[in-house]
């Protein structure tokens, strides 16, 4: 059965429906919650939460709007709360210097040469500079990279306008590369 | 290289990751375009960042546990139907207070009717009274009405603490 149509058949209360949604999101959005707090047990307590708003919430959901969005919208509010309560620090931004523009002497050097890591690792790698960004911007390349919304999806999720989304896009990509570079130095490939 | 010659040669850097993410428009996506013919500088970071971006779709995918699927399925079942009954007791207030209403607007005029007949109803007498009347009345379901909304916040409440 179609999305559209387990949410019509959930906003009537049927209890299956809402098992049949729990499950087919369920990767999706324990993987969201974790990259957003980073912490198992508390994503899964989040997970908990999320599913139980949308269960006293679903009638008040316009079917015309984007599931996935809104789900992802009560998923991300209940993480940003929880956040600020335990650890507001990981919301900050990063401080400007570590993202300072490249200096131009360094700007035409060559990117690392990734392709170098041996392909199996390099995804964990990457994950482990995700892991490293603010939480502003991981959520964004988990949302466009991992989840593979639209710019317009991601900006309803965090309620934020179009350019901001790209600016923390771009920001984010270039704190990866940052952290990757810092890490990996001797790998640049010569021009 | 010319000031601006490197200029457009910045903005196109700025530009690159955005590309990789496939989120720029047309005239963005054509000027880039245009660029990277010139420059082989800068379509080979152009490759780094689609390798970046190959990476980030990649990243391995944590399993939400089946334990915490089972639980979660449980205790939003049990949610749903928690909702589903209060909008059925609110319902049924709601009728009952209309019926209410109704039932006391009507039966002033009835009451004097199978009183007193016509003449009662009719009479200068029962407008009075039934300015008195809807008065008292009004009173009560104010009060009625404050102590609803009192006990429906204090609900509230005890729902957020739980």
């Amino acid at each position: 059965m179609g999305l559209d149509a387990e949410v019509a058949r959930l906003r009537r209360g049927d209890l299956d429906a809402l098992a049949t949604l729990v499950q087919r999101y369920q990767h999706r959005l324990y993987r969201y919650l974790l990259r957003l707090v980073r912490q198992p047990a508390e994503a899964e307590d989040l997970f908990q939460q999320t599913w139980l708003r949308v269960a006293s919430q679903i009638r008040r959901f316009d079917p015309r709007r984007n599931f996935d969005a809104w789900l992802f919208t009560l998923a991300r509010n209940l993480a940003i709360d929880h956040l600020r309560r335990i650890r507001p620090e990981s919301l900050d931004e990063w401080d400007s210097r570590e993202f300072a523009p490249t200096p131009p002497a360094l700007r035409d050097a060559a990117p690392p040469a990734i392709d170098v890591m041996i392909a199996r690792e390099r995804s964990e790698f990457v994950a482990a500079a995700v892991q490293k960004l603010p939480v502003i911007y991981s959520e964004v390349l988990s949302l466009r990279f991992e989840e593979e919304m639209k710019l317009e999806e991601i900006a309803e999720v965090l309620n934020a306008p179009l350019s901001t989304i790209k600016s923390r896009l771009r920001r984010g990509l270039e704190g990866v590369r940052q952290i990757l570079e810092a890490r990996y130095p001797g790998t640049r490939a010569h021009e | 290289m010319n000031e601006k010659t490197m200029s457009e040669h910045e903005k196109i850097r700025e530009l690159l990751p955005l590309a990789s993410a496939g989120v720029l428009d047309a005239s963005e996506e054509a000027r880039i375009q245009n660029h990277l013919r010139l420059c082989t500088n800068c379509a080979t970071r152009l490759s780094f960042w689609q390798e970046l971006q190959s990476g980030l779709r990649r990243i391995p995918t944590p399993q939400a546990p089946a334990s915490l699927v089972q639980r979660t399925i449980a205790i939003a079942q049990n949610a749903l139907i928690e909702e589903s009954d209060r909008r059925s007791e609110r319902r049924i207030i709601a009728v009952a207070l209309v019926f209410s209403w109704l039932f006391v607007a009507v039966s002033w005029p009835l009451a004097q009717f199978l009183g007193h007949g016509w003449m009662a109803v009719l009479g200068s007498g029962f407008k009075q009274g039934w300015e008195n009347f809807a008065v008292f009345t009004a009173l009560c379901w104010l009060a009625g009405a404050a102590a609803a909304i009192m006990l429906a916040a204090r609900k509230q409440r005890e729902r957020r603490m739980a």
